[in-house]
């Protein structure tokens, strides 16, 4: 038998189309994002909580972040958990105050009973620094705070 | 065209983070004006729910090793004293009086929670807890909000936060209140003992 060799060239795909598809998920990403407010200088891995909320945005939200200072600021701030507020890590809990007197200055007198403190809190920090900046909180006023947690148990959890 | 949307494609790709923000919400206790001597604040022994989480993360439940997986059940047990437990949470008097919870029907418990944890105690477990102790409280709250509103706490709290027609968000608010007031989170959060060892 004889068989005749047929060459079958494959069609090319259109690519007229990809601009389209592109663009799709080009908006999805843009609409996704939300920026980060500021650069994290200490590293922070969230506990987890069997049950948490979202923060209600309508209301100011403030956030303190608390961890072990990432490898390329360790030189200047050693290995041990730090707070870091706004941009810069604090010497210690007391740069607190100053913070928050800024916060209430900025959002306005009407807000202040509004104003909510986010600790974003390192899983692996001891109980000891985060007792003395609730205790900072408190001796300012400042009683509206929110833990920051992933949502679900730990997979770590063996207790 | 397609060039310029794939640059900027990947530049949203790569700045894109899908963690929302979940969070525990708490109210620190107000500060006293006076320091009030302990002798004159007084709780009966029944109404404390001593919780303790050592420096080795451990759990005790008033004084007794404490499991984590019942903790829930526990703190609604000792809340909500369905049995009338002399052990348990003391309820009041008289029933609550609310135009919008259903007359003749709830108690208020006298029960506090007390978290009392080391300076060495880690934050994980901390925060693990108070998860369980929030979720705790949520289920009741969504029980009482079910049976008067036919709604979960969660849609309450939803409806007066959101929306634009202010008379809604204000009915939804006091139903809210009701229920805070009904069951108020009383966890107190007690300073963190100093631990022997550093």
């Amino acid at each position: 038998m004889l068989k005749k060799k047929k060459k079958k060239s494959v069609p090319a795909i259109s690519t007229a189309s990809l601009p389209d598809i592109v663009f799709m998920l080009l908006f999805f990403f843009m609409v996704a994002t939300k920026m980060k407010e500021v650069t994290l200088k200490v590293e922070i891995k969230r506990p987890f909580a069997s049950f948490a909320t979202k923060l209600d945005d309508t209301n100011p939200i403030k956030t303190v972040y608390v961890g072990r200072p990432i490898t390329s600021m360790q030189g200047v701030y050693g290995t041990e958990s730090r707070i870091q507020i706004n941009d810069v890590i604090a010497s210690d809990v007391n740069g607190l105050v100053q913070a928050v007197d800024d916060w209430r200055n900025e959002i306005g007198d009407a807000n202040v009973p509004k104003l909510t403190v986010l600790l974003k809190i390192d899983r692996n920090t001891k109980m000891g620094v985060v007792n003395d900046i609730k205790k900072t909180l408190r001796d300012r006023e400042q009683y509206k705070i929110a833990y920051s947690s992933s949502k679900g148990d730990d997979p770590e959890e063996n207790n | 065209m397609a060039d310029i949307a794939f640059l900027l494609l990947v530049f949203f790709l790569v700045t894109t983070t899908f963690d929302s923000d979940y969070a525990i919400e708490r109210r620190l206790p107000a500060k006293l004006k006076q320091e009030i001597p302990p002798e004159d604040v007084k709780i009966e022994a029944r109404n404390v729910f001593i919780l303790l989480i050592n420096k080795q993360d451990e759990l005790f439940v008033n004084g007794e090793r404490g499991d984590m997986k019942k903790l829930k059940d526990d703190v609604k047990t000792f809340i909500l004293n369905p049995t009338n437990d002399p052990r348990l949470s003391e309820k009041s008097q008289k029933f609550v009086q609310s135009p919008l919870l259903k007359a003749g029907k709830y108690y208020k418990s006298k029960g506090v929670i007390t978290l009392q944890g080391d300076r060495l105690t880690s934050y994980r477990k901390y925060i693990a807890v108070q998860g369980i102790l929030t979720a705790a409280f949520e289920e009741m709250r969504d029980e009482v909000a079910d049976r008067e509103f036919q709604m979960t706490y969660a849609e309450l709290k939803e409806k007066a936060s959101k929306g634009n027609d202010e008379i809604a968000k204000k009915k939804f608010a006091e139903r809210v209140d009701a229920i805070d007031d009904l069951l108020p989170m009383a966890i107190s959060e007690a300073e963190t003992r100093k631990s022997a060892v550093k």
